[in-house]
């Protein structure tokens, strides 16, 4: 391929209509020094920014593996960070598996939708929806851009916050992502102002949903409230097998957020993501993560109670049938007094799947009258399926109360019997207790989402049974 | 002495003396050649093994550096029994004329009492030196049976490359023991390593109860080193119940390896109490590689000062239809720090599993700390496993209540801290162990 | 109530190096930099690593190696993610030749 050869950019563009720009740089598979200097030149970044990269790439470059966890079979070297070559990237409509499309039709989702879901390269032409949308929240104040034109247009504050919850040391896919980040979102919401419309990621995805390396900032200024969904539960076609995305949130005295993501990536996708909040007196945080899909999910959402009386919650859910490893969990740590922290993690292996939960419950010294509960419920639907349990529980304070319970089961053939003795036949009284069985989760989750992700358990749980 | 000043002296040569003893050895003509083999593989796997690192998840929260041989000699003590040490062994057996008990110092063994009815009902109770000498064919299947796995780990490998002795307890097939057998193992010399090996054995449908009391030494002097393994051997349809009081010494560090394999209905009951040592490490393995066996753990400490322990534990449930149960409470005064790490591993295949797990700590002063990871992995679905970790200081609702009905502040705690080791004291099966646990709890607590 | 305890000499201190010792129950670093000594825990808030492996900043600052923590030597402040929680400190007093730490 030449030097003129157009390229496209992998991940996210600037704009909303910057699609098919031609830049003079080569699209290669690995990552150097020279692509993350190229990328930074390309987006046309501050110096501070540039060093940020190269800090990371070198931290990520020494920084080893991590001995626990899923099994990471990654080609760093033949993976594409940045620049992408053209016309390799989209997968023509007869070639998505018959199983994706019924799923569609299952779910309902539009034909508009469908192609960009399933990776046949149309762009998504959401923009009258997102505009009226936009004026909602421009209205209140609230800036929602993407990271590459909020840390254009808000540089200050960016580089206020950028990186002070996830350094690049933290792990070394935080440090990849450090190095070579690109899209995600840039969320501000001023003091007092609570949006009660949520913010969805899905309306800044352009072109191809790859999304590999996300950066996500969100700071919500004292007593104000947002809801970011980010993700979507139909099955979603990523042509890139390494997903790597850090999201970093800021919350005030007295705040809340509520952050939900439902992911469902295609089987030869790993999703390995950082995302950890601070939460400061009186504020709160709840993560609400739905894991279905993808080869190797390791995620631990996490938050860091700062202030007095800071709250951290997280409801998880997460299901992994064959070829499927969900290693998921929540990280907690209480730094000040009078801080609490619940986790609920439901988890449902089928087939040959493995769902572990990986969590940390850390109370410092000081954090006094701290108190923290994880429950966790692993369901297994087979006999070749698989559940882990990774707890760590460091307690550090004589006045903080402790808690962590876990339990394993299968759904027992007394309720099987019970339910089809009222003539739901099997597999739909199978799908009836898996639903309930998430219920406490699913209840709290944007109600199109619950639909969805009921419907899809349905299906799942057809010939599940025998 | 940490980890990376050992691995230095290894490499400049610099032994210690004990290390330099394991250099030199060589098979001696008494000695059974299938024991001169494990401790010569022993020593050459100590010699070509690292030290565990954090990377290893069974030492995510100990320090193996601790447990190393650095500046340690062999001791020669041998047993002489002055009157408190005599007074004190009878305050724990109950009756010092009756029952079978042996004692151990350094690497020699000394019978303090025989029990008639043990020698009539064919019970073996003896050194292991001197069952090695006797018996040596009957215990080779066991010790060679692979069940502490010396060759990966090279703290387990220093206790093979160095046991000279210990005891050997043998009941045969349908007999019940009629008294119970009590096993004492005190701390060696200031600056000296001892390794001591216990290998019970319960043939078919046999029954016992066997103490284990591991006893403090002089206050004084240089650290000292306990590397100490008990495996226990439970045919099918047997039942071994034991008991470990730990009360070691404040100068002694000690790793102990408790290890069960536990045959087809057959059942395996631990209960210990520890309280003694400066870094202390418990690790207990469960094998249930046979149909409805049975593993119940129990255990309870108390540290405080300077102490550390550290616990590890495993349930392996290899075999359909076995039943694990494990109960460890801990209450962390002072300074005093104490990790929980344990394991659940259903096999596929190991049907109709009963698991369950829970570890319980009391914070009772503003530094202490307790980490607790109990931890599953599941690979059968008709299965029931649960387990929990809670950690907190003694209840602010239950002081209340029981200061309103006039109760000291100071007395109230004690009752608390008691009440909160009762259901693992209560199941020591003797009187006297029992009342020596509970008044040590009761004194620590002010 | 003060307890200050020797636990070695000026001379074994080297300027912009950490000195790792133990006082009792307590793993203490000893760091001297920029013309004073100070002692913090040796462990990182964020995950126990010990501090004796990181590396001194100028401005008395210590980074821990393996996550890029930061720690304030004078007051034990965190000063970077990923730690959030301080670190404890211990005042320091030189005597005759000895550096003295208060573990009281």
């Amino acid at each position: 391929m030449g030097d003129d050869a157009a390229v496209e950019l992998a991940g996210y563009t600037a704009g909303w209509h910057d699609a098919g720009a031609k830049y003079k740089f080569k699209a290669e598979p690995g990552l150097s020094e020279r692509l993350v200097r190229q990328m930074s030149e390309m987006k046309n970044e501050p110096q501070w920014m540039l060093d940020f990269r190269l800090r990371s790439f070198a931290h990520f470059q020494q920084r080893a593996m991590p001995h626990w966890g899923g099994n990471i079979a990654l080609d760093f070297d033949s993976i594409y960070y940045y620049l992408k070559p053209d016309a390799g990237n989209s997968r023509a409509w007869e070639d998505v598996p018959t199983d994706i499309k019924n799923t569609f039709d299952r779910l309902g989702i539009p034909e508009a939708e469908r192609t960009v879901l399933a990776g046949v390269g149309a762009q998504y032409d959401s923009e009258s929806v997102y505009h009226n949308l936009q004026k909602a929240w421009v209205d209140k104040g609230v800036i929602f851009l993407d990271m590459d034109s909020g840390l254009r247009e808000h540089e200050d504050i960016v580089r206020a916050h950028f990186g002070k919850v996830i350094p690049p040391e933290d792990n070394k896919f935080a440090a990849l992502n450090s190095a070579v980040w690109s899209g995600g979102s840039f969320v501000y919401v001023p003091k007092g102002v609570q949006l009660d419309i949520p913010l969805q990621a899905y309306f800044r995805i352009n072109a191809d949903r790859a999304g590999q390396f996300e950066r996500t900032l969100i700071i919500v200024e004292d007593g104000a409230f947002v809801h970011y969904i980010e993700g979507c539960t139909a099955p979603t076609y990523s042509s890139e097998a390494l997903h790597s995305a850090v999201v970093e949130i800021i919350i005030k005295p007295g705040a809340r957020v509520r952050y939900s993501t439902v992911q469902n990536w295609s089987a030869n996708v790993y999703n390995l993501v950082t995302k950890r909040s601070v939460v400061m007196a009186g504020a709160k945080m709840e993560w609400l993560d739905g894991n279905i899909g993808s080869k190797l999910t390791m995620k631990y959402p996490g938050c860091v109670l700062t202030g007095e009386g800071a709250h951290g919650e997280v409801l998880s859910v997460a299901y992994a049938q064959t070829g499927q490893h969900q290693d998921t969990g929540s990280k907690m740590i209480h730094v000040a007094p009078g801080t609490t922290s619940r986790i609920i993690s439901k988890s449902i292996s089928k087939g040959e799947g493995r769902a572990s939960y990986r969590g940390l419950v850390r109370v410092h010294s000081g954090a006094r009258g701290a108190r923290s509960n994880v429950e966790c419920d692993a369901l297994l639907l087979s006999e070749t399926s698989r559940t882990d349990t990774y707890p760590y529980i460091e307690v550090d304070e004589d006045s903080a109360m402790v808690s962590h319970e876990a339990r394993v089961s299968r759904v027992s053939e007394q309720q099987i019997f019970y339910l089809q003795q009222r003539g739901i036949p099997e597999d739909q009284a199978m799908a009836l207790i898996v639903s309930g069985f998430i219920e406490p989760i699913t209840k709290e989750l944007p109600l199109e989402y619950a639909v969805e992700l009921n419907r899809l358990i349905q299906m799942e749980m057809e010939g599940s049974v025998g | 002495m940490g980890a990376i000043a050992i691995e230095q002296t290894v490499a400049n040569g610099q032994l210690s003396p004990v290390e330099q003893k394991m250099r030199v050895w060589h098979p001696v003509a008494d000695i059974p050649p299938w024991f001169s083999t494990i401790r010569g593989t022993a020593r050459d796997a100590y010699f070509s093994l690292p030290l565990p690192d954090r990377t290893n998840e069974a030492w995510h929260y100990g320090d193996p550096s601790r447990y190393a041989l650095a500046g340690l000699d062999i001791s020669n003590a041998m047993p002489g029994f002055n009157g408190v040490r005599y007074e004190r062994i009878c305050g724990l057996t109950g009756r010092p004329r009756k029952v079978a008990c042996l004692s151990m110092i350094a690497d020699n063994v000394a019978e303090i009492s025989s029990s008639e009815p043990l020698r009539d009902a064919g019970v073996t109770v003896m050194a292991l030196r001197q069952a090695l000498a006797l018996r040596g064919d009957q215990l080779q299947q066991y010790m060679e049976a692979g069940l502490v796995p010396f060759e990966r780990d090279r703290l387990l490998a220093s206790h093979f490359a160095l046991v000279d002795n210990g005891f050997f307890v043998h009941i045969p097939k349908g007999v019940t023991a009629p008294e119970a057998i009590h096993l004492i193992m005190e701390s060696g010399e200031p600056a000296s390593v001892v390794s001591p090996h216990i290998l019970l054995v319960a043939e078919e449908h046999s029954a016992a109860q066997v103490f284990i009391h591991y006893l403090g030494g002089s206050a004084e002097g240089e650290r000292n080193l306990q590397l100490g393994v008990v495996q226990s051997h439970v045919a099918d349809g047997a039942k071994l119940t034991l008991t470990k009081i730990q009360h070691l010494g404040v100068k002694t560090d000690a790793l102990t390896h408790e290890a069960a394999a536990i045959g087809r209905d057959a059942s395996y009951t631990s209960v210990s109490a520890h309280f003694g040592g400066h870094h202390f490490r418990h690790e207990a393995n469960a094998q249930l590689t046979q149909p409805g066996g049975s593993a119940q753990l129990y255990g309870m400490h108390l540290v405080r000062g300077r102490q550390r322990y550290d616990f590890y534990t495993h349930q392996n449930h290899q075999a359909p239809r076995c039943t694990s149960n494990l109960l460890f409470k801990g209450a962390m005064l002072d300074r005093g720090r104490a990790s929980y790490q344990g394991l659940i591993t259903v096999a596929p295949g190991a049907q109709k599993t009963d698991a369950y797990q829970a570890n319980r700590s009391l914070l009772l002063s503003p530094h202490a700390r307790a980490d607790s990871s109990p931890q599953l992995e599941i690979q059968a679905d008709d299965v029931r496993c649960t387990h929990g970790a809670a950690v907190s200081n003694v209840g602010k609702n239950e002081m209340f209540y029981l200061q309103s009905r006039g109760i000291s502040e100071e007395y109230a705690r004690r009752l608390l801290v008691s009440g909160f080791m009762a259901d693992v004291a209560d199941r020591i099966p003797l009187a006297t162990a029992r009342d020596y646990v509970y008044n040590y709890v009761l004194q620590q607590i002010d | 109530m003060s307890d200050f305890r020797r636990v070695c000499s000026v001379d074994q201190l080297e300027e912009g190096k950490s000195f790792p010792t133990e006082v009792d129950e307590y793993e203490i670093l000893l760091v001297r930099t920029d013309g004073e000594i100070f002692a913090v825990e040796d462990r990182c808030s964020h995950a126990d690593i010990p501090l004796a492996l990181g590396h001194i900043l100028p401005e008395q600052r210590i980074k821990c190696q393996i996550h890029g923590a930061e720690f304030c030597l004078r007051t034990g402040k965190p000063l970077c993610a990923p730690a959030f929680a301080p670190v404890r400190t211990f005042a320091v007093k030189v005597e005759d030749g000895g550096v003295w730490v208060d573990v009281g």
